[in-house]
C-alpha cells in the first residue's frame, strides 16, 4: 500500500523541528546580556500616572528614574536617581533635591526640574483621575487640587477673603447623594419645586454645583443652608467666585492652589509638604513621583488627555537605563540600554525582555525548560519539588504585603468585638504558613517588620481563650450566631483550612465566591461577612499598612473607624523625631489589632525561581530591584 | 449561473445577520455583568470613577450607547480598550494578535487535514481489520481527550522531558514554537475528519461504478484516487466549516496553555475586566472568519459535488 | 432511521404495546451483540451507580475533609487514589464531582432536548414559513463561535449565581446550604444549553419531516385528530430512535463543555467540584503530582467513551442499514 509509505515520508519530514540539543533561550540571551523575566500580565499601559499595578512598574522602573534611587541590596539606604542629593529644613516640611546636571530624555533633551513640576501638575490634575495620585497628597496643598476643592481654593487659599477657612470649611461643599436626588438630577433643574431644588443642591455640594445651579442659588439664597456663622456677604463672594471659575471655562487651578512643587532654576526642585514627612525620599522611589516627559506629552495632546499616543513605541521617552525597544502586544516587551542615561557606563545590562505569563504554572515550567531568568512567582504546592530537586534556583523572601481576613464589622455576630477577637485567636497561623501559604511567615500584627519599625506583637492561637471569650459574649459555642461567609475572589485552600478552625468555635463558614471586580465591589459597599483580603505596601513605611483605616477611607470597608486611632495617626504625622514617631504609630496598630475590624493571617513572602547567574539581585522587602545594578554572569 | 450568484448572495446576508446578531448579543451581555471595567485592586477614588465612566460615555443611557457603538463598528471604528490596554486602539491590538491566531489556527487544520483524512482512508480500505480498529480507537480517544489534558501532558512530555519543543511561547521566527498548540488543537478535529472520511470512503467504495471499476481490472490505488476519493471526501469537507469554527473557539483554551500571544488570550482577559470594546472585537473577528469559513466550505463542495452544483442552479 | 417496520403505524396505535415491543426489542437484541457499546453500558453504569452511592459510603462520605500533613500522598490503603493537595481523598473528590459532572451533562442534554424536539417538530411539521424562518434562526445560531458564545452567557451566568441563589431562597424559604450547588448549576444549563440544541433540532426536523408526509399521517388528520396530539401522540415517538441516539452523544459534548468552561474557570464554582475542576487543578500540579491529572481523567474519558460506544451502538441497533457497517 502507499499510503502506509507516504505517512511514513511525512512523519520523517518532521523530524528536522526536533533538534536533540538546543540552546535554551536563557543561554542565547546570557550571550547577547538580555534578561529574561517573567512578567505576570501585561502592562495596560505605559503611561507610569495612570497605571497602579506591579507588573506595570517593573516594566517602568527600567524606563524611568525618580529623584532618589533604589539601593540593590539595603531596603532603607538611599541611592542618587534623577536628584544627586537632597536636603530638608529643620522640621522636614521643605524638600530641596538637587538634580543631576547631566540629566538627559533617552531623546537627549535635558532633564530639569520644571519636568518635575509639569509632571506633579499632571499627576494631581483632577481631570486626568489618575489613580495613585493620592501618594502625592502630603504636598502642600496637592489634595484640595486634586480633589478640585473650589472654594478652598478660590476662597480659602485666599488671605484676602473675609471669612476664614476655618469657619468656611465647615459648609457643604461634596453634597451627599441619594436615589432620591439621582432621580432629581435627570430634570431640568428649573422646572423643579423649591424643596425638590433645595435637595439637589444639598446632594451636589458647592463644589460641584453647575452654572445653573449657582445662578439659581444667587437669585434664591434660601436654597442653601449655609453655616450660621458665615455672613451673607461672604456667601455671595463664594458663590460669585464659583460661578466666575465655570464661566471661564473652568480653568485649571494648579496655579491658585499653590501646590508646594516649585523649580528654582533648572536643576532645583523645592517641595512643600504640609506636614513633616521624615520618610519623603524613600516615597519618591514610587513610580508615582516619576517624572513624564512634558515635550512628548504635549505633542500628542493637553496635559488631561487619558488616551494619547505618548507613551507607545517608537514616541515614548523617559530618563531611566533603559528604553522601549519592542512592544508585542500580550506576547512581550523589550527594553535596551539608553546611552542618554545620566549614569549609563554603570549599566549591566544591554537590555530586559518582559514576558506577560499569567498562568503561575506556566511561568514555572518555562523557567524549568531554560527560557527564564526569573520568574513572578511560584506556584506554593510545587514548593516542596523544586526545593527537593532544584534547590538552587529557588528564593523565597519577605514582602511588603500581609494577607487577612476583614471583618465587616456592621453585620450582626461581627459588630460584638469579643466575637472578632475569639475568631481571631481560632485561627492557627502556625499551621497555615506551614501548609498552605507556604514560605509565609505567621502574621505578629497587620504591618510586617519595615525598616525601623516593629510591628507590636499581639496575635495568638489560643483556641481555649477563643471559647471563653464566645461564652463572655454570650455566644457560648458558636450558640446564637449565623453562619458567616467568607468572601473570596480566588480560589484558594486556606478559606477550606479556615472553614475547619472556625468549626472548632461552634461557628459555620460558607464560602462566597465572585470574581474579582464583584468581590472588590461588595466589600466597597459592605455587602459581605467576611472577606479574604491583603494588602501590598507602596512604600517603606508603617503608615501605608495603617492610613487606610480610617473613616471613609475607600480600602478600609470594614465598618469600623476609632476617632482615637486617627488621633494617633494625626499626632505622629506632626512628629519628626522618628523614634518617637515609630513609637506612636506602634500604639495605634495595638489599638488597631485590639478592635480586631480585621484578622491578620501571614505577612508575604515572595516565592520565586531565579537563575545563578543574575547579579546584583539582592533580596529586598520592596522587590524594588533596581535594574541598572543587574548584570548577567554566566558559568564559564 | 444567476442561481449560483443567488446563492451566494443570500449566504453573504445571512452572513452579515449572524455577525450582526453576535454583537448584538455581545453587547448587551457585556453590560449586564454585575462588575464594570472602572475597578482596580486598590479603591478608585469616586471622582475618578465619575470622570472615567463621563470619558467612555458609561453615564449615557444604555440604548443610546449601543446606537453609538453600532455606527462606530459599522463605520469600521472598533474603539479602545478601556481597561486591559486603555487607550490602545482595539484594530491595531487585533491586528498584533490576529496573524499567531489564524497561523495557529490554519498549521492545526493543515495538521488535522493530514492526519485526519489519509486516516480514515486507510481505516476505510482496511475495514474490519486491526488496522481499522486502531485507526478508529485512536480516534475515538482524540475525541474524548479534552485539548486542556493533551496539552499540558505533551507539552511536559515532548517540551520539558524530552526538550524537543519549548514548553510555551510563541515565536513567529521560530517553527518548533507552533507546533506542539498546533497538534494540541488540531487532534480532535483530526479524529473527527478520520471517522467521517472513513465513513464516506465506505459509502462510496461500496457503490456500483467502483465495482465495475474493479471487474475492469484497475489497480487498487488507482480506483481509490481516481474514483473514490472525491464523492468519499464529501463528508469530510463539509465538516471542515464546522471544524475550523470549533478550532477558532477551542484556541481560547490552547492561547492559555502554551501562551500563545493570539486574540482568545486577549478576549479571556477582556472577559474577565469587562472591557467590552476589548470583547467586541475578538467576537466580531472569529464570527467573521467562521462566516468566511462556512462560505468558503460551501463554494468547495459546490464544486466537489456536482449534484449540488444542479441543485443550486434548478 | 427512516426505515420503519411493516406493520401500519395506525393500527401500531392500536395495538400499541405489541407493535412497540418488536421494535424496540429488535434494537435491543442488536445492541446486546454489540460488544462495544455492551461494555460501554456496563463501565457507565458502574461510574453513575459509584457516584450516586458515594455519600453513604463510610469511608469516601466526605470529599472536603482535609488532612495538611499528608497532602500529596500516594495510593494506599486509606487513600485508594491518593490524596490531593490538601490532603482529601482523591477517589472521593472524584465521585463527588461526578455527581456534578454527569447531573450536568443530563440536565443540560434534557434541556436541550426540549428545545430541540420543540423547534424541529414544529419546523418539521408545519413547514411553509414558520420552517423556513425557523431554520433561518438555526442556521444563524449555528454559525455563532459555540464557545465564545458560550464564555460569556456563563460569565454572566457567574456573575449572577449568588442573586440568583438569595432569590430563591426568598421565593421558596428553602435552606440556601441545601439549594446552593443546584442554583449554582443553573445559570449553567442554561447557557450550554442554549447553544446545544441546534443539531438535534436538525435531525427532528428531518424525522419529522419524513414522517409527516406518511399516509397514516394523512390518515390521522382525516380522522380529525388535532395537531397536537398527532405531533406528540404519533409523530415523536416513532422519531424517538434519532434522538435518543443524538441525546446520547450529546451528552458527552456536554460535558466537554462544562470541563472546558470549568478549566477557563467559568464552569462550576468552588467550592463544588466537578471532573472539570479536577481535570484543572491537575493539569496544573502536574509537576508535583501528576495522579492528580491522570485519575480524574480516567474517569472522564472513560464516561464519554461510553456514551460515544453506547450512542454508535443504538445508532446501530436502530437503524441496521447504516453505512457504518
Amino acid at each position: 500500500m502507499n499510503l502506509p509509505r507516504i505517512t511514513l515520508l511525512l512523519l520523517l519530514a518532521l523530524l528536522p523541528l526536533a533538534s536533540c540539543k538546543r540552546e535554551t533561550m536563557v543561554e542565547r540571551a546570557n550571550r547577547d546580556g538580555i534578561m529574561l523575566v517573567g512578567n505576570s500580565a501585561e502592562p495596560r499601559s505605559l503611561d507610569l500616572q495612570l497605571v497602579s499595578g506591579v507588573p506595570e512598574s517593573k516594566i517602568l522602573t527600567s524606563l524611568f528614574e525618580g529623584l532618589v534611587g533604589d539601593h540593590p541590596s539595603k531596603d532603607d539606604t538611599m541611592a542618587p536617581g534623577a536628584a544627586v542629593c537632597w536636603e530638608h529644613n529643620e522640621d522636614l516640611t521643605e524638600w530641596t533635591f538637587h538634580l543631576q546636571p547631566n540629566g538627559k530624555w533617552s531623546d537627549g533633551e535635558l532633564l530639569t526640574a520644571d519636568d518635575f513640576v509639569f509632571s506633579y501638575h499632571r499627576m494631581l490634575n483632577p481631570i486626568l483621575a489618575a489613580p495613585y495620585a493620592a501618594m502625592l497628597h502630603s504636598i502642600k496643598n496637592a489634595e484640595t487640587y486634586n480633589r478640585d476643592e473650589r472654594t478652598h481654593i478660590l476662597c480659602g487659599l485666599d488671605e484676602s477673603f473675609p471669612v476664614a477657612w476655618a469657619k468656611l470649611r465647615l459648609a457643604n461643599f461634596h453634597g451627599t447623594p441619594s436615589a432620591e436626588t439621582e432621580k432629581l438630577l435627570g430634570k431640568n433643574f428649573d422646572s423643579l419645586s423649591h424643596a425638590d431644588k433645595k435637595s439637589v443642591l444639598a446632594a451636589k455640594g458647592l463644589d460641584r454645583m453647575s452654572a445653573q445651579h449657582l445662578r439659581s442659588l444667587l437669585a434664591d439664597p434660601t436654597l442653601f443652608d449655609w453655616p450660621a456663622d458665615i455672613p451673607t456677604e461672604a456667601r455671595t463672594l463664594v458663590l460669585q467666585r464659583l460661578l466666575a471659575h465655570l464661566e471661564a471655562g473652568e480653568p485649571d487651578l494648579f496655579e491658585k492652589a499653590k501646590v508646594g512643587i516649585r523649580a528654582d532654576g533648572l536643576h532645583k526642585l523645592i517641595v512643600t509638604l504640609r506636614e513633616p514627612v521624615p520618610y519623603l525620599p524613600s516615597m519618591t522611589r514610587h513610580t508615582s513621583w516619576f517624572p513624564v516627559p512634558r515635550h512628548v506629552i504635549t505633542q500628542f495632546g493637553k496635559i488631561t488627555d487619558r488616551f494619547t499616543d505618548w507613551s507607545k513605541k517608537g514616541n515614548i521617552v523617559g530618563n531611566g537605563p533603559f528604553q522601549l525597544h519592542e512592544w508585542r502586544y500580550n506576547h512581550y516587551i523589550e527594553v535596551r540600554r539608553n546611552p542618554y542615561y545620566w549614569d549609563a557606563a554603570n549599566v549591566g545590562l544591554h537590555g530586559i525582555r518582559f514576558f506577560p505569563i499569567e498562568n503561575p504554572y506556566t511561568e514555572t515550567r518555562s523557567f524549568l525548560a531554560g527560557q527564564l531568568h526569573t520568574t513572578y512567582s511560584l506556584p506554593a504546592d510545587l514548593l516542596t519539588r523544586v526545593r527537593k530537586r532544584h534547590p538552587e534556583y529557588l528564593r523565597t523572601e519577605p514582602y511588603v504585603g500581609t494577607v487577612f481576613l476583614r471583618f465587616n464589622t456592621t453585620r450582626p455576630g461581627l459588630d460584638k468585638l469579643k466575637v472578632r477577637q475569639a475568631l481571631s485567636l481560632a485561627i492557627n497561623r502556625e499551621e497555615l504558613c506551614k501548609y498552605i501559604y507556604e514560605g509565609y511567615s505567621p502574621a505578629l500584627g497587620l504591618t510586617p517588620k519595615l525598616g525601623d519599625y516593629q510591628p507590636p506583637d499581639v496575635l495568638r492561637y489560643d483556641l481555649e481563650k477563643a471559647k471563653a471569650l464566645l461564652v463572655e459574649a454570650g455566644h457560648p459555642g458558636g450558640q446564637g450566631l449565623p453562619p458567616f461567609a467568607v468572601l473570596m475572589s480566588r480560589t484558594t485552600p486556606s478559606v477550606e483550612a479556615l472553614q475547619a478552625y472556625f468549626r472548632e468555635l461552634g461557628i459555620r463558614i460558607t464560602v462566597e465566591q465572585k470574581d474579582w471586580g464583584s468581590a472588590i465591589a461588595a466589600q466597597q459597599e459592605l455587602n459581605y461577612d467576611i472577606a479574604l483580603g491583603g494588602w501590598i505596601g507602596d512604600y517603606l513605611d508603617a503608615t501605608t499598612f495603617l492610613g487606610m483605616w480610617t473613616k471613609g477611607n475607600g480600602n478600609n470597608n470594614s465598618g469600623w473607624s476609632s476617632a482615637e486611632y486617627e488621633a494617633l495617626l494625626r499626632q505622629a504625622a506632626q512628629q519628626a523625631d522618628p523614634a518617637q514617631r515609630a513609637a506612636i504609630l506602634s500604639r495605634a496598630e495595638t489599638l488597631f489589632l485590639a478592635d480586631a475590624p480585621i484578622a491578620p493571617i501571614a505577612w508575604y513572602s515572595r516565592l520565586y525561581l531565579h537563575r545563578p547567574e543574575v547579579q546584583g539581585w539582592h533580596p529586598l522587602v520592596l522587590d524594588n530591584h533596581p535594574w541598572k545594578d543587574i548584570t548577567l554572569a554566566p558559568k564559564p | 449561473m444567476k442561481e449560483m450568484l443567488r446563492t451566494i448572495a443570500s449566504r453573504l446576508t445571512q452572513g452579515a445577520i449572524v455577525l450582526f446578531v453576535l454583537g448584538t448579543l455581545t453587547f448587551f451581555l457585556v453590560h449586564a455583568l454585575p462588575y464594570g471595567p472602572f475597578q482596580d485592586e486598590k479603591a478608585v477614588p469616586d471622582h475618578v470613577r465619575e470622570r472615567l465612566e463621563q470619558l467612555h460615555g458609561y453615564d449615557k443611557p444604555l440604548l443610546t450607547q449601543y446606537g453609538l457603538r453600532l455606527k462606530n463598528i459599522l463605520s469600521g471604528n472598533l474603539g479602545s480598550s478601556i481597561k486591559v490596554m486603555e487607550g490602545r486602539e482595539v484594530s491595531e491590538i487585533l491586528r498584533q494578535a490576529f496573524p499567531v491566531s489564524l497561523t495557529l489556527g490554519l498549521i492545526a487544520l493543515v495538521i488535522a487535514i493530514s492526519i485526519g483524512i489519509p486516516a480514515g482512508i486507510m481505516a476505510a480500505i482496511g475495514r474490519n481489520t486491526s488496522v481499522d480498529y486502531l485507526i478508529m480507537a485512536a480516534a475515538l480517544f482524540g475525541i474524548c481527550l479534552p485539548s486542556f489534558v493533551i496539552g499540558p501532558m505533551l507539552a511536559e512530555f515532548f517540551g520539558g522531558h524530552l526538550g524537543w519543543f519549548p514548553v510555551s511561547g510563541w515565536n513567529f521566527g521560530d517553527l518548533s514554537t507552533m507546533f506542539l498548540p498546533a497538534l494540541t488543537l488540531g487532534l480532535g478535529s483530526a479524529a473527527y475528519l478520520s471517522r467521517l472520511t472513513r465513513a464516506g470512503m465506505l459509502e462510496v467504495l461500496h457503490q456500483d461504478f467502483i465495482r465495475t471499476a474493479r471487474a475492469k481490472g484497475q489497480k487498487n490505488h488507482i480506483i481509490i484516487l481516481r474514483h473514490a476519493l472525491r464523492g468519499g471526501l464529501i463528508p469530510s469537507i463539509a465538516f471542515l466549516g464546522p471544524a475550523f469554527a470549533g478550532m477558532i473557539s477551542g484556541s481560547v483554551v490552547i492561547e492559555s496553555i502554551f501562551e500563545v500571544p493570539g486574540i482568545g488570550s486577549l478576549f479571556i482577559k477582556a472577559i474577565e475586566t469587562g472591557d467590552e470594546t476589548l470583547i467586541m472585537g475578538p467576537v466580531l473577528l472569529y464570527g467573521s472568519l467562521i462566516v468566511l469559513a462556512n462560505f468558503l466550505v460551501d463554494l468547495v463542495q459546490l464544486w466537489l459535488n456536482p449534484r449540488l452544483r444542479a441543485r443550486a442552479s434548478a | 432511521m427512516e426505515k420503519s417496520p411493516a406493520i401500519s403505524p395506525l393500527v401500531a396505535d392500536v395495538s400499541e404495546s405489541e407493535a412497540g415491543h418488536s421494535l424496540w426489542s429488535d434494537a435491543w437484541l442488536r445492541l446486546r451483540h454489540n460488544r462495544a457499546a455492551m461494555c460501554g453500558l456496563a463501565i457507565l453504569a458502574s461510574i453513575i451507580l459509584l457516584c450516586l452511592i458515594v455519600p453513604f459510603l463510610p469511608i469516601l462520605a466526605d470529599p472536603a475533609l482535609q488532612d495538611l500533613p499528608n497532602k500529596n500522598s500516594p495510593p494506599s490503603a486509606k487513600h485508594w487514589m491518593g490524596s490531593d493537595q490538601l490532603g482529601r481523598d482523591l477517589l472521593s473528590r472524584i465521585l463527588h464531582g461526578g455527581r456534578i459532572s454527569i447531573l450536568v451533562g443530563l440536565i443540560t442534554t434534557m434541556v436541550s432536548l426540549t428545545i430541540g424536539v420543540a423547534v424541529g417538530s414544529v419546523a418539521g411539521y408545519v413547514g411553509g414559513k414558520t420552517d423556513a424562518f425557523l431554520m433561518r434562526v438555526v442556521d444563524i445560531l449555528y454559525s455563532l463561535p459555540f464557545l465564545i458564545v458560550v464564555i460569556l452567557f456563563s460569565t454572566l451566568a457567574k456573575g449572577y449565581t449568588n442573586d440568583f441563589t438569595d432569590w430563591v431562597v426568598d421565593l421558596t424559604g428553602w435552606k440556601r446550604d441545601s439549594i446552593a450547588p443546584f442554583t449554582g448549576l443553573i445559570p449553567l444549563f442554561v447557557a450550554i444549553g442554549a447553544l446545544s440544541w441546534l443539531s438535534i433540532s436538525r435531525i427532528v426536523r428531518a424525522s419529522v419531516q419524513d414522517l409527516s408526509s406518511r399516509e397514516f399521517i394523512e390518515a390521522a388528520k382525516s380522522l380529525g385528530l388535532t395537531h397536537r396530539r398527532i405531533l406528540l401522540r404519533h409523530i415523536i415517538p416513532n422519531a424517538i430512535g434519532p434522538i435518543v441516539v443524538y441525546a446520547t452523544l450529546t451528552i458527552p459534548s456536554v460535558m466537554l463543555f462544562e470541563a472546558t468552561l470549568s478549566f477557563l474557570g467559568l464552569g462550576v464554582q468552588p467550592p463544588y467540584s466537578s471532573w472539570g475542576i479536577l481535570i484543572k487543578e491537575g493539569a496544573d500540579r502536574m509537576l508535583s503530582n501528576p495522579l492528580l491529572l491522570i485519575f480524574p481523567s480516567l474517569f472522564f474519558i472513560a464516561t464519554l467513551l461510553s456514551l460515544n460506544f453506547l450512542g454508535d451502538g443504538l445508532r446501530d441497533a436502530l437503524d441496521p442499514k447504516s453505512s457504518k457497517d
